[in-house]
């Protein structure tokens, strides 16, 4: 049973308990709206304190201001966690950032973290859902599953973020 | 004249695994290390994100494949010191040997096709782009 609740800000830092580590074999490129597939074997290692400081810090600075984070718990065990970040653009929320943890993967955790989010954007009036998604099957995948759409322009503070990932838009 | 594209391999793991802070100190130390490895009047450029060109002038072909190659060996051989301690990382280039009647866009295609190549064949290389 998984429970999907906020998180407090002091909570953020529980985000390190997540396995973050994956494995693939096919690399995606976005070229415009489209996507190209390249064989190539990729491992993500765990993150390092460092990395996940990283993101705690660049979560605290939006989170309480204007976004939210989201928390699946399995028990008391934090097991993925998802983060919207509000109005990057007029009417444009932006999912900045969603972890699984390795072992509750394939569980349907991403969809009911994903699909908070997703509320959260239309009640706050966000018209579009913007998530720049690891380059993996795995991701865009789900995410195209989610009505999620390779975006012709994608936003440039963001695709300088993350130059590799797949920019995709939502029509919430 | 040829033109390079580089590439740094599995760069987004980088930042995944430590942070952008320390990604970004890779790419610094990463165009120190490039810079230092071209000739006088060569040009570097960002290409957007971790891709770089680098045009090579007035050379020929057996010097420009072992300028590019110089580079990426320097690159693999080089561990970047970084506030998470030292950080490998490796190169992958496309390139492509200007001829007659290309166009800057063609070149940069051309290049660009060269460094996919570079990638599916398993990264940490160099790749000339298929003339004609």
């Amino acid at each position: 049973m998984i429970e999907i609740r906020d998180l407090a800000v002091d909570e953020l830092g529980r985000a390190a308990e997540i396995d973050v580590t994956e494995d693939g074999s096919v690399v995606l490129e976005q070229r415009g709206t489209a996507i190209q597939a390249r064989p190539e074997e990729w491992h993500r290692p765990a993150r390092d304190a460092a990395g996940w400081r990283d993101f705690e810090a660049r979560w605290r600075a939006f989170v309480p201001a204007s976004g939210a984070a989201l928390g699946a718990f399995a028990g008391t065990r934090l097991v993925g966690i998802a983060t919207l970040r509000r109005a990057i653009r007029p009417g444009l929320d932006q999912l900045e950032a969603l972890f699984v943890d390795r072992a509750h993967r394939r569980l349907g955790v991403a969809a009911a973290l994903v699909s908070e989010l997703e509320a959260l954007a239309r009640s706050g009036g966000a018209r579009q859902l913007y998530v720049s998604a690891t380059p993996s099957e795995s991701a865009v995948g789900f995410y195209r599953s989610r009505g999620f759409v390779p975006t012709a322009a994608p936003i440039p503070e963001l695709l300088e973020h993350e130059p590799e990932d797949v920019h995709m838009t939502l029509a919430l | 004249l040829a033109l390079g594209i580089c590439d740094v391999d599995a760069f987004k793991t980088v930042n995944d695994t430590h942070g952008h802070q320390v990604g970004d100190e890779v790419l610094v130390e990463l165009v120190r290390l490039i810079t230092g490895n071209l000739r006088g009047h060569d040009v570097l450029a960002r290409h957007g994100g971790d891709e770089f060109v680098v045009l090579a002038v007035h050379i020929g072909d057996a010097d420009g494949a072992a300028l590019f190659e110089r580079i990426r060996a320097a690159v693999a051989d080089h561990a970047m010191p970084t506030r998470a301690g030292d950080v490998a990382i490796t190169l992958s280039f496309g390139v492509c040997r200007w001829t007659e009647g290309q166009t800057e866009d063609d070149l940069l295609a051309a290049a660009d096709a060269a460094l996919y190549r570079a990638k599916s064949a398993g990264r940490n290389r160099v790749t000339l782009a298929v003339s004609g």
